[in-house]
């Protein structure tokens, strides 16, 4: 009985060898931070709302971006590109199951100063999202993006926060693509909000 | 159970015997760079500098945790991308032996393919492997100063070459930051001043320094000839801000460094269509 499962194993085996391309296709994935949407397809957010003193208390949380001259395509390179950066990663399609080289020539450091500041910076996830947050408003007021104020549904409507957990791909490019539409658009009546 | 082990020794016999695995298998490297600095600390003695290195100084008001990364010569970059392409094949290997490992399992053992997760596929483009600056890091302070008079001055033994200014303790110029030359034989000195701004953020204002100290040779110091370096990726997940504009060498137009005679021709207003200077006809 034994010898005939193995046999059949075997056989198995040989049939995914004659099409590992077939199996690698498979589990291909598009980049999804390359497209650029047409912005005629993507869904232009609610921005209007009455605006009330508990939202003006929350605006270091919950804002958005807009700079005039600026078409969707430049506002959504600027997006991902401060995205990448918020994120603490260079890509945020990294590849997880890499082997590391650089771990052994990191050791030192680790236990090093910046180590520890470094641990301390992201301590906790509640730290993590405010450090996304001062990053973006940094990366964004650089680039001459102003910061409006938004009530805390419309921005989770169009927004996402990270702390432990990432926010999946698509959905993450999906929000990003409305950010730009919105950075794109019309200038906001409201007050701009400092860096 | 027997089956599964079964099958997954059957696919560990066979997927080494994959032709194109076989021929995708990564050579051994022969030689990897030795990447070393050391601090040179206050001692009355004289320095004696090793005409084989590098010496960079920073000097700041405070204690401070700077941290420096080299940047690659075209043949240190050669090899790193080298490495690179051996540990994607690497791991390209393993992601393909693990994916008909799951497939494997499926056609056999009659399980829903659907419901393993595949890993994602490394490509070129997600790879994560670390640049040759994270490779080449150089942690200073807020230890270990080589003199405590009128501030703090750091001084770092390391292999001659570029380097950027990366960041200070959790906070990196990845936004935008600067490099300068560092010749062997000599100490190239910086001024470096995080301050903060009213409006919350801590660009680095840095300069090339003047500095003496009769512990080192006289005329190995010179001051940092800095050029803009653009941005870097923010790899440690700390937060981000960067360099002021160093006047003369770069300023910023929407958050890019522009070298200071492109700033002066964007700003300049257009010049009338008669004006020979602007090139007109």
């Amino acid at each position: 009985m034994e010898s005939v499962k193995l046999g059949g194993l075997l056989l198995a085996a040989a049939a995914m060898l004659a099409s590992p391309v077939a199996a690698q296709e498979a589990a291909t994935s598009t980049d999804v931070t390359k497209i650029i949407p047409d912005p005629a397809t993507v869904v232009m957010p609610k921005l209007d709302f009455a605006e009330t003193d508990a939202d003006r208390a929350d605006y270091d949380k919950y804002f958005y971006f807009h700079r005039a001259d600026t078409g969707f395509e430049e506002a959504l390179s600027d997006l991902r590109e401060c995205d990448e950066m918020a994120q603490g990663l260079q890509s945020g399609l990294q590849y997880q199951q890499v082997p590391y080289p650089y771990a052994g020539t990191m050791a030192g450091a680790a236990g090093g100063l910046l180590g520890s500041l470094i641990a301390e910076a992201v301590v906790g996830s509640a730290n993590k999202r405010s450090l996304r947050r001062t990053n973006m408003r940094r990366c964004m007021g650089y680039k001459g993006y102003a910061r409006y104020g938004l009530q805390k549904d419309l921005w989770q409507e169009f927004h996402f926060e990270e702390g432990f957990s990432s926010e999946e791909e698509s959905k993450r490019q999906a929000m990003l693509a409305q950010q730009a539409k919105v950075a794109s658009g019309t200038k906001p009546a409201t007050g701009e909000l400092g860096i | 159970m027997i089956a599964r082990c079964l099958m997954i020794g059957a696919a560990a016999l066979l997927l080494p015997s994959m032709p194109a695995a076989a021929a995708e298998k990564p050579a051994k490297k022969e030689k990897k760079e030795k990447w070393a600095t050391k601090a040179i600390t206050d001692k009355p003695q004289p320095v004696t500098l090793d005409p084989t290195k590098a010496y960079i100084l920073v000097r700041s008001p405070g204690q401070i945790a700077p941290v420096l990364m080299r940047l690659p010569s075209e043949e240190a970059a050669a090899a790193h991308e080298a490495d690179r392409a051996e540990a994607f094949a690497r791991a390209h290997l393993s992601w393909r032996k693990r994916v008909a490992s799951i497939e494997l399992e499926a056609k056999v053992g009659g399980n829903d393919p659907s419901k393993r997760r595949k890993p994602t596929e490394p490509t070129l483009e997600n790879f994560g492997y670390p640049s040759y600056e994270q490779k080449h890091t150089m942690f200073l302070g807020p230890q270990n100063r080589f003199s405590k008079v009128d501030g703090s001055v750091y001084l770092q033994e390391a292999p001659p070459g570029a380097y950027i200014f990366y960041a200070v303790g959790a906070t990196c110029a990845c936004l935008g930051t600067v490099s300068f030359d560092a010749p062997a034989g000599k100490v190239v000195a910086l001024d470096l001043l995080p301050a903060n701004n009213p409006d919350g953020t801590t660009p680095f204002q840095l300069g090339g320094a003047s500095f003496a100290d009769a512990r080192l040779p006289a005329g190995s110091v010179l001051p940092a000839a800095l050029k803009p370096a653009g941005p870097r990726g923010n790899w440690f997940g700390i937060t981000v801000d960067r360099v002021m504009p160093v006047a003369g060498v770069f300023t910023y137009v929407r958050g890019k460094q522009v070298a200071e005679v492109e700033a002066a021709a964007v700003a300049a207003p257009e010049a009338p269509a008669s004006d020979p200077a602007a090139g007109q006809p």
